[in-house]
C-alpha cells in the first residue's frame, strides 16, 4: 500500500499519466476508474486508497464529468490550481483527438450503406448499454419506494410533458431535502 | 454554424447540472440537441456509440462529436472546455472547503433525492433512442440479445458495438 507521500510530481507528468489513463480507458467511468486507482495510487503514491475513493464519491456527487471532476481533485491536491488544470487538459486530450480522428477520417465513409447498416446494429446496442446504466444506477440510487417513485416521475416528465432537465434535477434535490433530511440513510 | 458563444453557454449549462456522469450529460445533450435542431437523432445515437468505442470520458468524446458538427475544430474545443469547467470549478471550491459540506446531512439529503431523479433521466434518453433505433424485429433482437450478453458475459461495451456493427451488416 502506497503510504502518506511528500512527492510533488511535475506539471508536464500530471498531463501526461492522466492522458495515459484516458488513452486506454474505452467506455467511461466504471472502467476508468481501476485504472485511474492504479496510476495514482498503487504505482506512483500520490494520494492514498481512502484518498482516492473519496474524491471518486466526490466526482460522482459534484455536476459534471466524473473522470475529469476526479483527476482535477488530483491534480489540485497535488499542485494546486495549476495542477488542476494539467490533470484535466490531460484527461480531455486523447479524447479530442481521437474524435477529431474520426470525424476526418471516418464521416466521408457515414452514408455508404454498409456503415449505414452497421449503424443499423449498433444503434440497438446502444439502446441495451442504455437500458443497462438505467438498471445499474437505478439499483443503487432508486432503492427504496419514494426513491423509485421520483425516478419515474422524472422519465414522465420529460417523456410525457417535455420539461427541461434543469427544473427535474432542482426539483428531484429539492424533494430530497424534504423527504430524507431527518435521515433517511438508504 | 452556431455562434461559439450559444455553443459555450449550452455546454456550460449541460454541463453545470449534469449530476452522475457520462450518461446524465448524454440525456441532457439528447434534449438539447433535439430543441435546438443541431442534428437528427439517428446521427446522435451514431455519436453515442462511436463515443463508447474511442478512448476518453463518453461525454468529452460526445461534446467534441458535436462541437465539432455545429462549429468545426473551434466549436469542438470550445464544447469540452464548456462541458468541463463548471465540474471542475466547483470540485477546487469543495477542495478549499475541506469537503464540509458534503459530510452535512442536508447535503447528503438533496444528493439522495436528485440521484433518482438522474435516473429517471437516463431512461428517459434511453426511451428517445429506443425510438429510433429499434425499428424492426431485427433490431429489437439486436437489443435484446445485447442485454443478454451484458448482463450474463459481461461483455466489454467495444466488443458489443463491434459485434452489432456485423450483425447489421449482415442482417440489414
Amino acid at each position: 500500500m502506497a503510504e502518506q507521500t511528500v512527492n510533488k510530481p511535475k506539471l508536464s507528468e500530471l498531463f501526461c499519466i492522466f492522458a495515459h489513463v484516458s488513452a486506454i480507458t474505452i467506455g467511461g467511468g466504471y472502467v476508468m476508474f481501476p485504472l485511474m486507482k492504479r496510476e495514482v495510487v498503487d504505482t506512483r503514491g500520490w494520494i492514498t486508497d481512502e484518498e482516492m475513493v473519496d474524491y471518486y464519491a466526490l466526482g460522482q456527487s459534484i455536476p459534471g464529468i466524473i473522470a475529469m471532476n476526479t483527476a482535477t481533485l488530483v491534480g489540485y491536491r497535488k499542485r494546486g490550481i495549476p495542477g488542476a488544470i494539467c490533470s484535466a487538459a490531460g484527461m480531455a486530450a486523447p479524447s479530442i483527438l481521437a474524435i477529431l480522428a474520426i470525424v476526418l477520417f471516418l464521416m466521408p465513409w457515414i452514408d455508404h450503406p454498409l456503415v449505414q447498416q452497421a449503424f443499423f446494429g449498433i444503434r440497438a446496442a446502444v439502446v441495451a448499454i442504455m437500458l443497462m446504466a438505467v438498471w445499474q444506477v437505478g439499483s443503487k440510487s432508486a432503492r427504496s419506494l419514494p426513491k423509485a417513485l421520483i425516478a419515474v416521475g422524472a422519465f414522465a416528465a420529460i417523456t410525457a410533458l417535455h420539461l427541461h432537465p434543469v427544473i427535474l434535477i432542482i426539483a428531484g434535490g429539492l424533494l430530497g431535502w424534504v423527504l430524507f433530511r431527518k435521515g433517511d440513510q438508504r | 454554424m452556431i455562434g461559439l458563444l450559444q455553443l459555450f453557454h449550452a455546454f456550460f449549462v449541460i454541463g453545470l447540472f449534469s449530476f452522475g456522469g457520462g450518461y446524465a450529460v448524454l440525456s441532457f445533450l439528447q434534449q438539447e440537441v433535439e430543441r435546438r435542431g443541431w442534428m437528427t437523432t439517428e446521427r446522435f445515437v451514431d455519436f453515442v456509440a462511436i463515443s463508447q468505442s474511442t478512448p476518453g470520458p463518453i461525454a468529452i468524446n460526445m461534446a467534441t462529436f458535436v462541437g465539432y458538427e455545429t462549429g468545426g475544430i473551434p466549436g469542438a474545443l470550445v464544447a469540452t472546455l464548456a462541458v468541463s469547467l463548471p465540474g471542475m470549478i466547483l470540485m477546487m471550491v469543495f477542495a478549499l472547503f475541506l469537503f464540509k459540506f458534503y459530510e452535512r446531512n442536508g447535503t447528503q439529503a438533496v444528493f439522495r433525492g436528485l440521484r433518482p431523479a438522474v435516473v429517471g433521466l437516463i431512461a428517459a434518453a434511453a426511451w428517445h433512442i429506443g425510438k429510433v433505433a429499434i425499428i424492426d424485429w431485427r433490431s429489437a433482437v439486436i437489443c435484446g440479445v445485447s442485454v443478454v450478453l451484458i448482463v450474463r458475459f459481461r461483455l466489454h461495451p467495444v466488443l458489443l458495438i463491434a459485434g452489432a456493427a456485423i450483425a447489421g451488416m449482415l442482417f440489414f
